[in-house]
């Protein structure tokens, strides 16, 4: 029923009031209008942190059947059930402030995720080293090549200085900065024509993602 | 408008056309009668006449040439020289030469029958056997011309033949139309039953007209070529009584059915089914025999058409066709020479089965039709291609790729158990060992490289911006970093935090990151600790907690941050405090300083910032990858961002030129050690990889040249 409710023309249409609203006040600066418009963007905040519960209450409810489904992989479930249950008692009871709560960050969060972002440093290098063998191309070459002279300019080899890396205006840092900036301002032009086509077929109704 | 149709295909053609448009054969004969007189001559009761034999015409054979000199009143110079030869060669080469001529003069050549068609041999039985003549001969001896093949119905005997035949009273039948004198409403083709008084009246009878004269005889219908008679077939092909009966066998060659009809397709009789069947069709009764002989007469124009214009251009190659589509006694007449010179062996008559059987056109299923235009008709033979399957190469190769999948399929592969690890995960193994001692090494040693010395445009413009901070300043400090990162965002703010917190400034954490919140509490008690500072929740920061929502978040956010977050992460009213009173909007704060990794999020909050804080408020520290993003924020003309610091290095900058050695330091030789490391690391790998592929390349490419 709620499926058929998020197809049907009244959603579309409370879409389109609300995403008129909120653009008219970017433009316009009446008191009113801008009211509503920060009305509708509370109630997408709240919205939010209600969906983040509602993913939160999803999740234990898989677990939860998979606990009861398949007890050999129940190792899992009973992991995450003993995570959730020490978040809850953590930011609920004893506060961020806890000595509790600063060593689990300490010596659980931040370790585990640094090791993560090591095994993504050393596959990388690992993925560079063979890309000459899968693909030998000058494309290739032209790649490995910006990324060593990239790594070569980002540390100073211990006080020496190459004349054609090192330095705010070396050749690699003119390149690097007109290059690098010609590029990325190309990329945040076209999310800019991105993000405002899809906008507008959002508010024409061309678009349903909340029906999706 | 004329038209002119084709002898082929029937359809018509414009007169300019020499070859029809539809099936490519040739409609304008290549030779033509220089006289004009070959519409004439084909009609009916007109003799067709033609000077003396000239030289360029050695295909014709010596009745032909006989028949001419006797209509134009010449003597023929070459009767004289097959009379001289008859004295000189024996009667069977003289013969044997003029076959043709052999066929139509009622002479059996001695020892030959077996060779003989069998419908000739019925003809020739059926004419030694009946010693009267017809009417029709009579007639003929009248003075009218009579066609050949009535003289043949007759039954002449050879004798006859030999004395009634001066060879200026002979009639050639080549020199008429094959129908020419029919009527063919009348019965008197039939040799059944006869009444006298029909007799009587055949006596008297004058050939009138044929109704084909002038017509193509491929385009005639079968109903107009002779209408369907009246009396039954049983009663046409009965002899009549007062004629003395044939020899069995022989006499009644009509009844029998010859090999040629035979091999039409769909004439597949029974044996059990009637006598009529097996007469050749109503068209054909005693009108035509077997065509293969009489094809010159029965198209008297097609004959000479191609055949007599041999030029020196085109002999060879009508030769060659002549000698694979033509029975042999077509070559015989067209090269009369050289026949002469064949021995007798060689000059034997082909067997009828031997004799193709047309395949093509109008004549199909026919044996030994003279095709009208072999070249068209070779063209139109069906290709051995279109009967046969067309498989590419590339298809073969996938059949055969997927055949021998299917077989493979099928066949147990055991699983071998590697007993070594594989040079690639030792090489990955040896890339993680090998960084992991040079962090450790790097950060263990003493200081072995200088701390930059060089100050970036970023760095200087954040200093700027915190020299500018009054003490005790409200400052917002907007945390979305996750703990993969935090030890490079660390290292990336610690120095400018600790000066912030040297003029005593007072932070407010936000974060939409769900993990931000922690991130920033331990972010400033980690600088506070390094730094010496003793900076404690609720004194020194509030932390507001995670902000949902993504950019609606941020906007509502930057629009009214009071509203929004209007509490600690611990619950207690953000706003009331001493320090923060006098904040309702975010351009009340001294300072912003946004701490991230992500890209993306740097560029959203930026956008949604826009506006609500001063530019000169505004500071980003970010990771080293995201300095490109923000970059041209920064580079802008005016900027939307006061100040970027990105990455280790950007830190240590800011530490070495506040003179104060922190974490960003402390990490520099252990970041210079690993950095070298994994440059050298890709160096050799991409050298020895790159070996390994060009080496195998060279293998791979010998053995294909050795295959």
């Amino acid at each position: 029923m709620m499926h058929s409710f998020l197809r049907s023309p009244f959603s579309s249409l409370i879409t389109l009031l609300t995403g008129l609203v909120v653009l008219l006040g970017y433009f316009l600066d009446i008191e009113p209008l801008r009211e509503l418009r920060f009305r509708f963007l509370q109630w997408a905040v709240l919205l939010a942190a209600v969906s983040l519960m509602l993913g939160v209450l999803n999740l234990l409810r898989v677990h939860w059947s998979r606990l009861r489904e398949s007890p050999s992989k129940a190792l899992y479930s009973l992991t995450f059930f003993g995570g959730f249950g020490l978040a809850v008692l953590m930011a609920g009871l004893v506060g961020i402030q806890h000595i509790l709560t600063r060593a689990v960050v300490d010596y659980v969060i931040v370790p585990i995720e640094a090791s993560l972002f090591v095994v993504i440093l050393v596959t990388l290098i690992y993925a560079l080293t063979r890309l000459l063998q899968y693909r030998f191309s000058i494309f290739s070459l032209v790649f490995l090549l910006t990324v060593l002279f990239s790594l070569l300019a980002s540390v100073p080899l211990w006080g020496v200085e190459i004349p054609f890396l090192h330095g705010e205006e070396s050749i690699f840092a003119i390149g690097q900065r007109v290059l690098g900036t010609a590029g990325v301002r190309g990329l945040l032009i076209g999310v800019a024509l991105g993000s405002v086509v899809t906008g507008i077929r959002v508010l024409f109704g061309l678009d349903r993602p909340y029906g999706e | 408008m004329e038209t002119q149709r084709c002898p082929m295909c029937g359809r018509p053609n414009p007169p300019e056309l020499e070859v029809c448009q539809y099936c490519q054969a040739r409609l304008k004969p290549l030779w033509t009668e220089p006289s004009g007189g070959s519409s004439a001559a084909i009609e009916a009761g007109i003799m067709k006449s033609k000077p003396a034999l000239e030289p360029e015409e050695p295909l014709l054979p010596d009745w032909l040439i006989a028949s001419r000199g006797e209509r134009t009143g010449e003597e023929p110079a070459q009767p004289e020289e097959q009379e001289e030869e008859a004295f000189l060669l024996p009667q069977e080469e003289v013969e044997i030469d003029n076959f043709l001529g052999e066929l139509f003069s009622d002479k059996l050549p001695e020892g030959k029958d077996e060779d003989v068609p069998e419908w000739l041999q019925a003809l020739r039985g059926e004419k030694t056997a009946e010693p009267q003549r017809s009417p029709l001969s009579e007639s003929g001896e009248q003075g009218e011309p009579l066609p050949f093949w009535l003289g043949l119905g007759t039954g002449e005997t050879e004798e006859a033949h030999a004395e009634s035949a001066p060879a200026e009273e002979k009639v050639s039948p080549f020199t008429e139309s094959p129908f020419e004198g029919i009527d063919f409403d009348s019965d008197l083709l039939f040799l059944g039953d006869e009444k006298p008084a029909e007799k009587e009246a055949q006596a008297d009878f004058q050939p009138s007209i044929s109704p084909f004269e002038g017509v193509e005889p491929f385009l005639l219908e079968e109903d107009q070529i002779l209408p369907e008679s009246p009396l039954p077939i049983e009663e046409k092909t009965a002899l009549p009584a007062e004629k003395p009966a044939p020899l069995p066998g022989e006499g009644d060659w009509m009844r029998k059915t010859p090999p040629w009809l035979e091999a039409l397709p769909g004439m597949e009789w029974g044996e059990g089914e009637t006598q009529g069947k097996e007469i050749p069709p109503e068209f054909l009764q005693g009108v035509v025999p077997p065509f293969v002989e009489t094809d010159e007469a029965l198209s008297e124009a097609e004959f000479p058409e191609w055949l007599s214009q041999v030029e020196s251009s085109i002999e060879p190659e009508l030769e060659a066709v002549i000698g694979t589509l033509t029975p042999p006694t077509i070559e015989t007449l067209s090269e009369p020479e050289e026949a002469e010179s064949i021995p007798k062996e060689a000059a034997e008559i082909v067997p009828q089965e031997a004799v193709p059987i047309e395949v093509g056109g109008p004549l199909h299923g026919l044996r030994g039709v003279l095709p009208a235009e072999p070249l068209v008709a070779e063209q139109k033979k069906p290709s051995k291609a279109l009967s046969e399957l067309l498989v590419t190469d590339k298809q073969r190769a996938q059949a055969e790729l997927f055949l021998r999948l299917i077989e493979e399929e099928g066949k147990p592969k055991p699983i071998l158990a590697s007993k070594r690890a594989k040079p690639h995960t030792l090489w990955r193994a040896l890339i993680f060992v090998v960084l992991a001692a040079a962090a450790i090494i790097g950060y263990l040693l003493p200081p072995i490289s200088a701390a930059p010395q060089e100050l970036s445009v970023g760095v200087f413009d954040a200093m700027q911006a915190v020299t500018q901070l009054p003490a005790q300043a409200p400052v917002l400090l907007i945390v979305d970093i996750e703990g993969r990162d935090f030890a490079e965002m660390q290292a990336t703010t610690a120095a400018m935090l600790d000066q912030m917190m040297i003029k005593g400034a007072f932070f407010v954490l936000v974060s939409a990151n769900q993990n931000g919140a922690l991130q920033a509490d331990r972010l400033l008690r980690e600088v506070s600790r390094l730094n010496g500072h003793n900076y404690q929740p609720s004194v020194g920061w509030v932390n507001l907690g995670y902000l949902p929502g993504g950019v609606a978040g941020m906007q509502a956010f930057a629009q009214s941050l009071t509203e929004v977050m209007p509490t600690t992460i611990d619950g207690e009213a953000a706003w009331q405090s001493d320090r923060l009173k006098n904040i309702r909007t975010l351009a009340d704060f001294n300072l912003v300083m946004l701490i991230t990794e992500d890209s993306t999020r740097a560029r959203q909050w930026l956008e949604q910032l826009k506006g609500r804080v001063p530019v000169s408020r505004l500071v980003f520290a970010v990771s080293a990858q995201v300095e490109p993003i923000l970059r041209p924020y920064y580079e802008a003309n005016p900027r939307q961002v006061q100040s970027v610091l990105a990455g280790i290095r950007d830190g240590a900058i800011y530490e070495t030129q506040a003179a104060r050695r922190g974490w960003a330091m402390q990490l520099w030789d252990a970041y210079t050690v690993v950095v070298m490391t994994g440059i050298t690391l890709i160096f050799i790998g991409s050298l020895v990889y790159a070996l390994l592929a060009l080496l195998g390349r060279r293998k791979a490419q010998a053995e294909r040249e050795g295959q």
